[in-house]
């Protein structure tokens, strides 16, 4: 079943897709980190406009599939202005979901702080924002640090849900074989795995991760 | 140096504070005692903002409490706060957890923090405990780095949110002889506790509340063992012979 | 006297709705073909069912051989997928029959024979006439279909684009994203006339190079059913069944 012809012949395409595929996950893994600490943050801040409107914002998107949303903005946004690359479109679409997954990730690790932490904090004349910087997002982090590992693996093995735009990621190199060779099973095997091979490293990394910074 | 005039708050509909007029002076130990959800957490809280109340008015070292003002923070840094459950920054050492008001807020260098701070830890008993994280020191020792970090700010004023309460009882002791020295200093400290004893013998002052109002209050050696009220009465012999 | 009537009519009376039974439980015939293939097979969204040539082709054999169809729809790239793993019975879809699909499936007579076609933006004034004349640019096609092969080997192209399906590759035309867009001709030509992407145009003047048959496809060794269908489409190309389908959809 398994040639090893098959191996050599596939293997760069798909080497070539899984190189696009780390790429797109590390640049949407950055928008969405930033992003979605800028939508906890706005939630948390007491402020009823900036919270209403990034609880508003997180809830839809959080709404609506990933495939949906990559979709509007690749095919949809260019009739009213905005024309993406495929690869553009694929950072842009994930990094935001992700961001509003993220979002509810850092505001669980921040309502997650002890109140007493913040109260001993205010007691010393701590301003709110020396407060979140030296007290909240420290021990924040910590509480986050599992789930946020979570969603990055997530976000890693969802970048095939841009292959439906046409970004040319791991997914996309299987199913083009796959379709010129109709050899399904082989194919789609070396994509599982190489997949895999992408993804434990991640994991074992935000494990150890978890077990240095890692609450007690 | 701390006023409180016809102070009045409530939760809700739930009246915790009903007039409460009160005033410390100076190097003045304050003992205030009664029952849970009398109300006496909520007043010490209102005196530095982490509380708001609704009407009358609290005056520290001159200057109208108002914790949406933004001079609160002026305010937190004359009176200091101890806590019920200690409260230290779990992810600093000691020294770590007493200097970071010092230099994080009132922008004093950070070698000469280091320096009083070791001091303060030596004044409380923990020399040699300055580089322990606080999930590796007993319930004492961990109150006691909580009182140096009060401390480390200078403050005018200590508000002690009954400090002993979540002290298993051989520990207790040690932290309330570094209150009763820094009473003996002339620190003015307004204490809210349940340590009968130790208030007798150390506080000037000592004041019960219960529904709310100010109900007896009068030298603390007088108040604690001959009081006069029948309801004063009626708590003093509950907590000190529960059976 | 009375019982054995009523006997009788009894006995005859399960016959009949045996006879019934039976030909009421036809075989059913799974196919499989593409939401967006028009005209050969597409959803039509007034029925909300696929339709198409190839829909009434195979719906024509179906009556003709006694057997009811139940059509899936399902994107280009994953027919012969579905097919070879029996989630299907048969491919009805613009298909070209080329040798390397004839090793995993086995095909029908040929049914209707046609070249690519090219589309390009509507500003875009050049008048195409070969491959060569988009050389260096960037070009769409779809995935799966016997154009790719052709297209990544010509060396021409700076990138090709591989879309699921051709609405796709003539939308990325309309907005300027590709240059051009290779599909089958009769799809582009009659997507082009219904007016849905002002901005594009088929070039009139190419001259298609990559021909190809459609044909049925069904499992690699299934003789019964490509016999049912031969025998059909021989007997529609003989009595003309299969020209009037074609001329319904504009074809011929």
């Amino acid at each position: 079943m398994f040639a090893t012809k098959d191996l050599a012949e596939y293997l760069p395409l798909l080497a070539r897709g899984a190189l696009l595929t780390v790429e797109v996950f590390a640049l949407a893994l950055v928008v969405a980190t930033l992003l979605g600490l800028g939508w906890a943050l706005m939630r948390v801040s007491g402020v009823p406009f900036f919270a209403g409107f990034a609880k508003a914002l997180i809830n839809t998107i959080r709404g609506i599939p990933i495939l949906v949303q990559l979709f509007y903005i690749y095919f949809v946004f260019p009739d009213i202005g905005i024309q993406l690359s495929a690869f553009e479109a694929g950072v842009i679409g994930l990094g935001f979901a992700y961001s509003c997954y993220m979002a509810e990730v850092f505001r669980s690790g921040i309502e997650g702080v002890d109140p007493g932490q913040v109260e001993a904090a205010q007691s010393l004349g701590m301003s709110r924002v020396l407060i979140l910087w030296r007290v909240v997002l420290p021990q924040a982090f910590k509480i986050a640090l599992p789930p946020y590992g979570n969603t990055c693996v997530m976000l890693l093995k969802d970048t095939s849900q841009a292959s439906i735009i046409t970004v040319a990621e791991l997914s996309f190199q299987g199913k083009l074989i796959a379709s010129s060779t109709f050899k399904n099973t082989e194919v789609y095997t070396l994509v599982a795995l190489m997949y895999l091979v992408m993804c434990v490293p991640l994991i074992v990394i935000v494990g150890r991760l978890e077990k240095r910074f890692g609450r007690k | 140096m701390i006023a409180i005039r016809d102070v009045r708050k409530s939760f809700g509909t739930n009246l915790v504070l009903d007039g409460i007029t009160l005033e410390v002076t100076q190097g003045e130990v304050v003992c205030v005692i009664g029952a849970s959800g009398s109300g006496k957490s909520t007043l010490l809280r209102c005196v530095n903002g982490l509380e708001s109340y609704d009407s009358g008015e609290i005056v520290v070292a001159g200057q109208r409490v108002d914790r949406d003002k933004h001079h609160i923070v002026a305010i937190r840094e004359k009176v200091a706060m101890v806590f019920q459950r200690f409260n230290l920054f779990p992810h600093r050492t000691a020294l770590e957890n007493v200097i970071e008001g010092p230099v994080y807020v009132k922008g004093e260098p950070r070698a000469a923090a280091i320096e009083r701070a070791r001091a303060l830890l030596v004044r409380v008993g923990l020399a040699g405990k300055e580089d322990e994280y606080p999930h590796r020191l007993s319930g004492g020792q961990q109150q006691r780095v909580a009182i140096a970090r009060a401390l480390a700010m200078q403050p005018q004023a200590i508000l002690f949110d009954e400090p002993t309460s979540a002290l298993d009882p051989e520990l207790v002791g040690e932290v309330l002889a570094v209150m009763r020295l820094l009473a003996s200093e002339g620190l003015t400290m307004i204490i809210v506790t349940h340590e009968m004893g130790f208030a007798r013998e150390v506080a000037d002052r000592a004041i019960f509340i219960d529904g709310g109002k100010i109900v007896e209050q009068g030298p603390a050696r007088a108040v604690l063992s001959a009081p006069q009220h029948e309801r004063t009465q009626d708590f003093l012999r509950r907590v000190t012979h529960p059976f | 006297m009375l019982a054995k009537s009523i006997r009788r009519v009894l006995v005859a009376a399960c016959i009949g709705l045996g006879v019934a039974g039976t030909s009421v439980a036809q075989t059913v015939v799974r196919v499989a073909s593409t939401p967006t293939g028009v005209p050969f097979t597409f959803l039509d969204t007034k029925t909300n069912e696929i339709s198409g040539i190839m829909v009434d082709i195979m719906k024509a054999i179906g009556k003709d051989q006694g057997f009811t169809v139940q059509i899936t729809p399902m994107t280009f790239s994953t027919l012969i997928a579905a097919l070879q793993a029996n989630k299907a019975d048969v491919i009805a879809a613009a298909m070209y029959i080329t040798p390397p699909r004839a090793e995993v499936v086995d095909f029908s007579d040929s049914i209707i024979t046609y070249g690519e076609g090219l589309v390009v933006s509507a500003k875009d004034t050049k008048d195409y006439k070969a491959m060569e004349d988009l050389k260096g640019e960037i070009v769409g096609v779809q995935i799966g279909t016997a154009y790719v092969k052709p297209l990544t080997d010509s060396g021409l192209f700076k990138e090709i684009k591989v879309y699921d399906t051709i609405p796709d590759i003539i939308r990325d035309v309309n907005v300027g994203r590709i240059k051009a867009g290779f599909a089958d001709f009769p799809i582009v030509a009659y997507q082009l006339q219904q007016g849905g992407y002002p901005e594009s145009r088929l070039a009139k003047n190419y001259k298609p190079v990559l021909p190809g048959s459609v044909g049925i496809a069904v499992r690699k060794g299934d003789k019964a059913m490509l016999d049912k269908i031969n025998a059909s489409l021989r007997k529609f190309k003989a009595d003309g069944t299969t020209d009037k389908i074609l001329a319904t959809w504009g074809l011929k």
